[in-house]
C-alpha cells in the first residue's frame, strides 16, 4: 500500500525533490517502473507526465492507497476523478476588488481524463480560459497557458501578489483557483504543495500584507 | 470467428469465456456501445462479443472492445495476454495494429491519453498533437515537396492532364446536358470562375 502525503496535483508540480519527499520511495520507484519505456529517471517522469497530464490517471490504475488522502488518490485512480476546486489558503486581504474573469477551476483539473463531463465542467466553470485557448490542451499545458494568459494578468500578480488576486471577485465567489493559476505559470509549482513544503517565501514577501504566517491550514 | 481473431493476434494469446477485467478501455467511452444496444443484435444470431486484453504486470490492463463491458445477452469471449512492464509500448501498439487493421477503427476513437502513455506519439502525430500542430507540419511538408519538384525539371508535358480533364468533363455533359451551359460560361469568361471560390 502507498501512502503519499499530499493529493494527485503533484502530477503538476515540477519538482522531483518535492515528489520524494510526499510520495515517497516505492511510489517514485513504481512510477519510474511504470514509465520506463519513455522515461528512464523521476527528473523524466515529471516532465513527461507535465507535459502530457492525461497519462497521470492511466499510470497510477491499479494502485491501492492509504494515508490521509487515500480518498483522492482513490478517486483519481480508479476514475481519473480530479475535484476541480481549488486547494491552496492564502493570507487574508480585504478586497472587493472585481476582475471580471470567470475561472473557479485549479490548475489540477488538468489531470482529470477529458471526457464529454469534464469537459462541460470546463466550459461552464473556467469560461474565461476560453478567451484565450481554443480546448483544453493535452500536452503541454504549461507552455501554452504561459503564452495564452493576458500580459497585465500576469503583471497584476507579480506587483500584487497572488494573495491579492486570491481574494478579488469573480460575482460572490473569491479568486482562489485563478491565484493558482498564476502561481503556477509563474513556478510551474503548485501552491499548496509548495506550502505543505514550508516553501511560499516568495509570495509571502510579495504580498502586501506581511503578517503572513498561516499560509496552508490543513483542511 | 474467434478462430480468425486469435489467428490474427498470433502467438500468446489465451482466450477464455467471460468479461475483461478492469482496466483502461482502448478506444475513447463515447464510442462504445452499450451492453443493451448489442443484446439487440445477438438475440438472434451466433454473434460473440470479443475484448482483447493486454494485462501490463503490476495491475494495468488495456482493453480493447467496441461494447462497455456489462450485463447483456451475448456471449463474451476474452483474449489476454500478459506483458512485462517495459513492454508497454509494444502491448498498446499491438492492440492498436488490431484495432485499425482489422476492425478499421479510425484512429481519432482511440483515447489519445493511453498513447501518450505507451510514448506512441511520434507514430500517431494526428491523435497526440494539437491540430494546429499537424496542420503546420503538413504544411512545411508539402512546401518541401514542391519545393523538390520545382528544384526537378518537369518530367513529361502536362497534356495527359489536360486530356483526363476533358474526358471527365465529357462524361459530365453525357450525363446532365446543363452542364453545357456551365462549361460555355466558364469558357466564355474564366474570370467569373475566381468570383465563386472567393
Amino acid at each position: 500500500m502507498l501512502k503519499p502525503k499530499t493529493d494527485p496535483c503533484i502530477f503538476l508540480h515540477d519538482d522531483p525533490e518535492g515528489w520524494r519527499l510526499l510520495l515517497g520511495e516505492d511510489f517514485v520507484n513504481e512510477l519510474i517502473r511504470r514509465l520506463k519505456h519513455v522515461a528512464g529517471d523521476l527528473d523524466q517522469v515529471v516532465r513527461y507526465i507535465l507535459d502530457n497530464p492525461g497519462v497521470a490517471g492511466i499510470v497510477v490504475r491499479g494502485l491501492v492507497f492509504g494515508g490521509p488522502f487515500r480518498e483522492e488518490w482513490r478517486l483519481f485512480a480508479e476514475g481519473g476523478y480530479v475535484d476541480p476546486g481549488a486547494r491552496a489558503r492564502w493570507p487574508y486581504m480585504p478586497n472587493e476588488e472585481q476582475l471580471g474573469l470567470r475561472i473557479q477551476i485549479s490548475p489540477c483539473f488538468l489531470l482529470a481524463s477529458l471526457s464529454r463531463e469534464v469537459n462541460y465542467v470546463w466550459r461552464n466553470r473556467a469560461s474565461s480560459l476560453f478567451k484565450w485557448v481554443s480546448a483544453v490542451p493535452r500536452s503541454k499545458p504549461l507552455e501554452v497557458f504561459r503564452e495564452a494568459f493576458p500580459a497585465w494578468l500576469r503583471e497584476v500578480a507579480q506587483s500584487r501578489g497572488y494573495a491579492w488576486v486570491a481574494w478579488t471577485r469573480w460575482r460572490d465567489r473569491r479568486n482562489r483557483a485563478l491565484a493558482e493559476w498564476l502561481y503556477w505559470l509563474d513556478t510551474g509549482r503548485m501552491p499548496h504543495i509548495d506550502a505543505a513544503l514550508g516553501r511560499m517565501y516568495e509570495t509571502a514577501l510579495r504580498t502586501k500584507k506581511s503578517a503572513a504566517e498561516v499560509l496552508y491550514v490543513p483542511s | 470467428m474467434l478462430k480468425e481473431v486469435e489467428a490474427r493476434l498470433g502467438e500468446g494469446w489465451r482466450m477464455q469465456w467471460g468479461p475483461p477485467p478492469r482496466g483502461v478501455y482502448l478506444l475513447k467511452e463515447v464510442y462504445m456501445a452499450e451492453p443493451e444496444e448489442a443484446s439487440a443484435y445477438c438475440r438472434e444470431g451466433d454473434l460473440v462479443v470479443v475484448y482483447i486484453v493486454a494485462a501490463l504486470e503490476g495491475g494495468l490492463n488495456v482493453v480493447y472492445g467496441r461494447v462497455k463491458p456489462g450485463l447483456s445477452k451475448c456471449p463474451v469471449a476474452t483474449f489476454m495476454r500478459r506483458f512485462a512492464k517495459s513492454e508497454a509500448r509494444q502491448a498498446v501498439k499491438t492492440l492498436i495494429d488490431f484495432a485499425t487493421g482489422v476492425d478499421k477503427v479510425p484512429l481519432f476513437q482511440i483515447n489519445p491519453e493511453l498513447i501518450r502513455f505507451a510514448g506512441l506519439c511520434d507514430e500517431y502525430p494526428v491523435v497526440c498533437e494539437d491540430p494546429v500542430v499537424v496542420v503546420s507540419k503538413l504544411v512545411a511538408a508539402s512546401a518541401r515537396q514542391l519545393r523538390q519538384r520545382e528544384a526537378e525539371p518537369p518530367p513529361r508535358p502536362q497534356t495527359w492532364l489536360l486530356e483526363e480533364l476533358v474526358k471527365i468533363l465529357r462524361e459530365k455533359i453525357e450525363l446532365d446536358a446543363g452542364f453545357v451551359e456551365i462549361v460555355k460560361k466558364i469558357v466564355e469568361d474564366p474570370e467569373r470562375l475566381r468570383g465563386c471560390y472567393v
